[in-house]
């Protein structure tokens, strides 16, 4: 008999599932469900009905007698079936035996940031990423297992098979998977380059599975605001301490009096700033051809100089492929963004906005208001025909009297910035895969990753100092090209016999890095304002240009064998061999090999039953490998030429003083130079409990670095210097932990945890023996602040370790009289500084270690929760056992303002206190001290977000697949004890000697945002 | 992809042994040299002169504090000076990378031609003057005559100082015959070396080593050339006008020609303007400078000492020329606000000074000065002959050296003789050179550093030489003088 048989597919979220097949089992009849999911079929009344969807799990259903079966298809959560990228390939997660870390769109669906690199903050154990600051646009730096290099530790970029200089062109929105590969025997296919780790980046495609399109778009608005942090001294304050310590030209009374509270330049600069996102994607495909078209634009705005401090971000991809023959797939993965930057100077304790915020005294009023008297330093100043910089109601910016050099006034310093970067980007590759026998694939692609940047900058006229200053129109331009190329050709064979599996590749890669620029200045032009800041409207005598270009090859081969025996002992090998054009004939070829071997002790016959209804997955994997990595290496670096940079001299001739031109060599030659190696050994586990709703990862790692390339340091007596040595090895160890639990999707309330944490040691193992300390970044005029050295951590900071304050001067003299030392002369409320070379002076050879930038461990936890339409997203992270040197305060400008801690915790009479010193603003036994070194632990709630989602029979009547509204708070809360801007202030990654020194960064904002995801 | 393909070039760079063959490459080559001989500010602050001038009783420190250039501080007030002290280093460094470019020219240019013969001369008379800094400041050091290779990089020896200073006694004696007179050099090209300047560096080695009839044939060799002379008042020396004038034997030459901006000003580089004139300015902010005055604000290193300010005799026209005081700038009109600056003095040095017309037009005046520093100049010669014969026992040809230098500042003759004769050449070089570098070199090696230098920290047996600068104490096995 039989039945018409009606019904509803939907799915965990109740949304309709459009194109489910419905069959009946054992015949080849069967149907698919419409837009609304539904279907209707004719089926005998004891059959059996099948559904079965992509990425769903297959649901049988008897009819027995039924005249209507909905179902609710679950997603194959299998996710041990789930493939993961690899390089050159895929590989089921399951039979994976290194340590790979995935990223996948849907954890970013729900991401309120702009950037993919910055949205894998947190997710990953192992991946730490560091913003370089909390300006708009600027770069993050990304470590995977910590720093293994002292200069560029930033990993390899594989956007769908291209390497790529970064990931900041690419908008969330765009990515498909993201796979970290952190051990070497991963990593090793990239060879010479992957010894900071691969991040390989998937872009979403059109579905070819079933005839489908879709058009995605999704909209967010945020407001930034930067919360209540660091207050600094106020008027009264100020005054006081430095009064206290000694300075002699101090505000008058009256002058105090008038400031009130004085100035808080901190809310003079900062505001609440805009930031809005939009992304649009349609897709689609059908049997033989798929196409997806992303377009995307973000823009945000600077807390600190609105305007000027601006990035916008257009992206546009386009991503298709096409059967052409059975036998032939082509396809392009094409991405083309453009990216204008206005930017303000920061993270220098010299020139920039944010550290004259911080330095200005709060005195000195933001402006003065029209009709004021002027103070008589400004009336002077004016008179002499000074350029004083007024507002725009005409009313001239407040000009400290106390605090000059090289600050300003932050607003003012804001206005007569008129800087702008505009960036074309292009990426992407064509490829075709040619299946030549069953089983055997071959693959060829081209790829490029070009860019193309222009700054163009020039400079009003400005005074606010002596130093700080601009007495002739002045700019330049700047025109940077990156074109680099790759051309890549591999087979990949798969062929399984019994229960043998057998996969090889084998291929080559050819990449070209081509590079030049052209930089000119000018000055004089003939009128100030942007439309004259041109060369051409400066003399020719004026106009001076730059240029320089170079080229870097790469050509590889590689090969990789992976065997397993029914998917419970695994095996893989791999080899790369790369030729760099980087380093000196002869030297150029390196062989990169890793092995690794996985073991799924729970699919073995003996695994006790018992413990598999607890623990139903069980895996053991080891691997060892090793990676280079050439970053550090420039083109030409070994050589030693002959060059005329930066050699002249000026001549004797009053009448024509011109400059003649000399030429050495640049540097000393180090043909030996070779690649940085890294050596990583790594053992790990994985644990499925209760068919894997609990999911338990763990790895241990010892990294080491070897060959480390440093900045050469020679004695002075040899006469040049040595750019880069290969000059010690760093190790890093570690363990990594991710736990995730889901609960019963079956239920209305659902919500999965996940965490994941990285415990971390780092220290130099070996130094070159050419080599003793190496000096690392300094901080103002003269003092160095981080070092290099043996079995210490990477760029330790370094300066006078100190043991309290000096009470009294009974102490005092015992101390020098303890310790036998001559001309050392401290104060009540100094602090006690440390003899620790034990010689008689207390002088800058008593610098050690005092403090260590690099973090003991990192953690992230996600919490998820939905409840029918409603879902909450929690998602913080942090870290712990790193130090931060507060580097803003300079002991040069003594008159400069400092934070209101160093008033309110100072010490002020013997038994005080014997933590925080007395009044002192230049001391370098103070500002050259562990006191200047805090706790950089913090822990921040990245993300705090709300969301609904439309019940599917409401929007089914608009056309709406589905609908999704959201708020978010971004960066709220943050619990810290440091007591500067922000605790992730001062990661440069352009300098990893520099990270950890809070030079006055700008801070990273808090944001609320609210947006909304459409899907038709 | 083959061997072609990563076979690139090293743009810009031409391989070191397609280098030194021709007379085009030799003044490329000399250039190199005088470029790096000239460099006081080098990668950062590193001045020679101020490394000479610091540890001396002319002048304190200053700038804003003790954390102002750490290392200049260190040299002034000597209790805390250590081989850590950075700024000593960058002088070093900058002594020895001209060696190293010297060297290259010596051992690689083929004196073929009279051009190149001349040329491997300057060269040695570079390294030369070169080691006498060095062996003067430090003692016992490395004498490098070739490329050092990299298994030697740590294996640094210093040699004894009779041996410096026979080499430097060597490659002055050889470049001598081969450099012509300075006034055979045309106008642009005077900040060569030259013949009168090479004898009188010889004859300084001498005097240093106390060979004094042979010191004293070498400074009248310079004297009966008859190619220098005094300018009528040290204000004009050390006038622009004054650049490479009459007076100049030996000069390192500064320019304004990059026109400098606060923009583009080469922090971490090798500037071709005078920044450490800017440093050596009356500190900003406090100083107000007299309506007539052209002394423009700066830095406010380099304060004068009241001892320096009262050595000079009444009527001493060189005072106004090398000194100011608080009192003459608030009589001129001007005034100095904040008198609680760091080392505080009260006096101010004009001899080396932040003046209007030495800086400019075009760029940042703070910037730009062009101001040379006068390494050799006739009056140190005439002072350093007078030594010479005194000791030899001329005392007469010693008077009249003495008193040419006297006369010429408005000051009459003297005729001491004895040892108040020496001590007349002692107070002449003091009031004549101030500020110039020589006082605490003199003071050491006349044995009166211990007396006169101990209110300044001076510990003798300590402070007679510098400590070997830490980096080449660690990667290059030097041993270390006395700290």
């Amino acid at each position: 008999q039989e039945l018409v048989v009606k019904g509803k597919v939907i799915d965990a979220q109740s949304l309709p599932l459009t194109g489910v097949t419905v069959s009946i089992k054992g015949s080849s009849k069967g149907t698919s469900t419409d837009v609304d999911g539904n279907y209707s079929i004719s089926v005998p009344s004891n059959g059996t009905l099948v559904f079965n969807f992509i990425g769903y799990k297959p649901v049988e259903r008897a009819v027995a007698g039924k005249t209507s079966i909905s179902v609710q298809l679950q997603e194959d959560v299998a996710a041990l079936e789930e493939v993961v990228v690899v390089g050159y390939g895929t590989q089921k997660k399951g039979l994976v035996t290194g340590a790979i870390s995935q990223v996948k769109a849907e954890d970013l669906k729900t991401t309120s940031i702009s950037r993919i690199d910055q949205a894998l903050q947190g997710r990953t154990a192992g991946v730490t990423v560091l913003p370089q600051s909390g300006s708009p646009g600027s770069p993050v730096s990304i470590r995977i297992r910590g720093a293994g290099s002292n200069q560029n530790s930033q990993p390899l970029y594989i956007i769908d098979g291209m390497r790529a200089g970064g990931i900041e062109y690419l908008d969330p929105s765009e990515i498909e998977s993201t796979e970290i590969l952190k051990d070497a025997a991963s990593a090793a296919i990239y060879g010479a380059e992957g010894a900071n780790g691969v991040v390989l980046i998937t872009t979403k495609s059109g579905s070819k599975k079933k005839e489908t399109s879709s058009i995605d778009y999704s909209f967010q608005i945020g407001q930034q605001s930067i919360g209540n942090i660091m207050p600094l001294m106020n008027a009264q304050q100020y005054t006081q301490y430095l009064k206290e310590s000694g300075y002699g030209d101090l505000p008058t009374d009256a002058e105090v009096k008038a400031a009130g509270e004085g100035t808080n330049w901190k809310d003079a600069l900062f505001q609440n700033a805009p930031q809005q996102r939009h992304a649009l994607t349609l897709s689609g495909g059908s049997e033989k051809s798929s196409y997806l078209v992303g377009l995307s634009y973000f823009n945000q705005k600077g807390v600190a100089g609105g305007d000027k401090a601006d990035f916008k971000r257009y992206t546009v991809r386009l991503n298709t492929d096409n059967k052409v023959k059975d036998w032939l797939n082509i396809g392009e993965r094409l991405s083309y963004s453009n990216f204008a930057t206005t930017g303000l100077a920061e993270n220098s304790e010299f020139r920039s906005v944010i550290s004259s915020a911080l330095a200005l005294d709060p005195i000195t009023p933001v402006t003065y208001p029209s009709g004021s008297t002027l103070p008589a330093h400004v009336t002077t100043a004016l008179a002499s025909g000074l350029p004083l910089v007024k507002d725009k109601n005409g009313n001239y910016y407040g000009m400290s009297r106390f605090v000059q050099g090289e600050y300003g006034n932050p607003l003012g310093l804001i206005d007569v910035t008129e800087t702008s970067t505009i960036q074309n980007k292009i990426v992407g590759n064509v490829y075709a895969d040619i299946d030549i026998v069953k089983g055997l694939k071959f693959t060829t692609r081209f790829g490029v990753d070009a860019a193309f940047v222009k700054t163009h900058n020039w400079s009003p006229l400005f005074y606010f100092t002596d130093v700080n200053r601009n007495s002739t129109l002045s700019g330049g331009d700047t025109q940077n090209n990156w074109f680099n190329w790759q051309w890549e050709n591999f087979a990949t064979y798969q062929k399984a016999f019994g229960s043998h599996s057998l996969t090889a590749m084998a291929g080559m890669s050819a990449y070209k890095a081509n590079f030049n620029n052209m930089a000119s200045s000018y000055a004089e032009f003939f009128r100030q304002g942007e439309k004259y800041a041109y060369p051409d409207f400066s003399p020719d005598t004026q106009d001076k240009i730059a240029g320089q270009y170079n080229t870097s090859t790469l050509a590889s081969y590689f090969g990789r064998v992976g065997y397993d025996y029914k998917g419970k002992y695994l095996l893989n090998g791999s080899i790369r061999a790369d030729g760099s054009s980087r380093l000196a004939p002869g030297h150029q070829w390196g062989y990169f090999p890793a092995v690794s071997g996985g073991w799924v002790m729970s699919s073995e016959d003996f695994f006790p039953e018992s413990v598999a209804k607890v623990m139903n997955y069980t895996k053991l994997r080891a691997s060892w490998g090793q990676n280079g990595s050439l970053a550090n290496i420039g083109v030409g670096t070994w050589a030693a030429g002959i060059s005329t940079a930066g050699i002249q001299i000026p001549n004797s001739d009053p009448a024509n003083p011109a400059n003649i031109i000399g030429a050495a060599p640049s540097n000393l030659p180090n043909p030996l130079l070779t690649w940085e190696t890294s050596e990583q050994l790594d053992i790990g586990a994985e644990f499925g409990f209760l068919n894997n709703s609990i999911f338990l990862e763990v790895d241990w790692y010892k990294k080491t670095t070897k060959d480390l390339l440093t900045p050469g340091v020679v004695p002075d007596y040899v006469g040049n210097v040595l750019t880069v040595v290969n000059g010690g090895d760093v190790e890093n160890n570690g363990w990594e932990f991710g736990l995730t639990y889901k609960s019963n999707t079956t239920k209305a309330f659902k919500y999965s945890v996940s965490g994941n944490l990285s415990l971390m040691k780092n220290k130099v193992t070996y130094m070159n023996p050419f080599l003793n300390t190496i000096n690392g970044a300094g901080i103002g005029t003269g003092y160095t602040a981080t070092m290099f050295s043996l079995n210490k951590p990477l760029w330790y900071f370094n300066g006078y370790k100190t043991a309290g304050i000096f009470q009294n001067q009974a102490q005092i003299d015992k101390y020098i009289a303890d310790n036998k030392l001559t001309g050392y002369a401290p104060k009540p409320g100094d602090p006690i500084i440390v003899n620790s070379n034990g010689d008689t002076q207390i002088s800058s050879g008593d610098h050690t270690m005092i403090g260590d930038p690099n973090p003991d461990f990192t953690y992230g936890l996600t919490l998820n929760m939905s409840y029918k339409g409603f879902d909450f997203l929690c998602f913080l992270q942090g870290q712990g056992g790193n130090d931060v040197m507060m580097g803003f305060n300079r002991t040069d400008r003594p008159s400069a303002n400092k934070p209101e801690f160093f008033f309110k915790d100072r010490w002020t009479g013997d038994g005080s206190t014997n933590t925080w010193f007395a009044s002192n603003t230049n001391n370098d036994f103070i500002y050259q001290s562990d006191l200047m070194v805090f706790k950089g632990d913090f822990m921040r709630i990245r993300q705090l977000q709300l969301g609904y989602t439309f019940p599917s029979k409401m929007m089914n009547t608009v056309k709406v697949k589905s609908l999704r509204l959201y708020c978010s708070l971004d960066n709220y809360f943050t619990f810290t004890n440091y007591k500067g801007f922000d605790p992730e202030g001062g990661s440069n990654a352009n300098a990893a000697n520099s990270v950890g020194i809070d030079r006055g960064v700008y801070p990273t904002p808090r944001m609320i945002t609210g947006g909304l995801a459409v899907t038709f | 992809c083959g061997k072609s393909f990563l076979e690139q070039d090293v743009p810009g760079k031409l391989p070191v042994d397609e280098y030194y063959k021709t007379d085009a490459d030799a003044q490329l080559a000399i250039t190199a040299v005088y470029d790096m001989n000239s460099a006081d500010y080098f990668t950062a602050w590193g001045s020679r002169l101020l490394i000479k001038t610091m540890p001396s009783d002319e002048s304190a420190a200053g700038g804003s504090g003790p954390g102002d250039q750490p290392g200049y501080q260190a040299l002034d007030k000597l209790a805390q000076l250590d081989p850590t002290n950075g700024n000593m280093e960058i002088a070093w460094r900058t002594m020895y990378f001209t060696i190293y470019r010297a060297n290259l020219v010596i051992n690689n240019v083929k004196p073929e031609t009279d051009l190149r013969k001349r040329i491997v001369a300057e060269a040695k008379a570079l390294r030369a003057y070169n080691y006498l800094d060095l062996v003067s400041l430090w003692g016992d050091v490395p004498l490098i005559l070739t490329e050092v290779k990299p298994e030697d990089y740590k294996k640094g020896v210093r040699a004894p100082k009779a041996e410096v200073y026979a080499q430097i006694e060597k490659d002055l004696t050889e470049a001598i015959p081969d450099l012509p007179l300075k006034s055979a050099y045309a106008v642009a090209e005077r900040y060569r070396v030259s013949k009168g300047a090479a004898q009188a560096l010889l004859g300084k080695a001498l005097l240093y080593q106390e060979k004094w009839a042979a010191a004293a044939t070498q400074f009248e060799n310079v004297i009966t050339s008859k190619v220098y002379g005094l300018e009528s008042s040290i204000g004009a020396t050390f006038s622009t006008y004054g650049e490479f004038g009459k007076e100049s034997i030996f000069e390192t030459s500064f320019s304004n020609a990059e026109k400098y901006t606060w923009g583009n000003f080469p922090w971490g580089n090798q500037p071709e303007s005078n920044i450490h004139v800017q440093l050596m300015g009356p500190r900003e902010g406090s100083y107000v400078k007299a309506p007539t005055d052209s002394l423009n604000n700066g830095w406010g290193f380099n304060l004068p000492t009241k001892k320096m300010y009262d050595a000079f005799e009444a009527g001493d026209e060189r005072k106004k020329y090398s000194v100011m005081s608080l009192a003459e700038l608030k009589a001129a009109g001007g005034d100095f606000t904040n008198q609680a600056t760091w080392d505080y003095t009260g006096y101010w040095q004009r001899k080396y000074g932040t003046f209007e017309k030495a800086t400019g037009p075009g760029g940042d005046s703070p910037l730009n000065y062009t101001t040379n520093w006068r390494l050799i100049r006739y009056a140190d010669v005439l002072l350093m002959a007078a030594e010479a014969y005194y000791r030899a026992g001329n005392e007469g040809k010693a008077q009249g050296y003495l008193n040419d230098v006297r006369n010429r500042s408005e000051l009459g003759s003297i005729t001491p003789t004895g040892n108040a004769l020496f001590l007349a050449i002692v107070h002449e070089r003091q009031v004549e050179l101030a500020f110039e570098g020589f006082r605490y070199i003199d003071l050491v090696r006349w044995g009166m550093a211990k007396t006169e230098l101990a209110p300044y920290g001076y510990v003798d047996g300590k402070h007679n030489v510098l400590p070997i600068p830490i980096t080449d104490v660690r990667t290059g096995g030097l041993t270390q003088n006395n700290y």
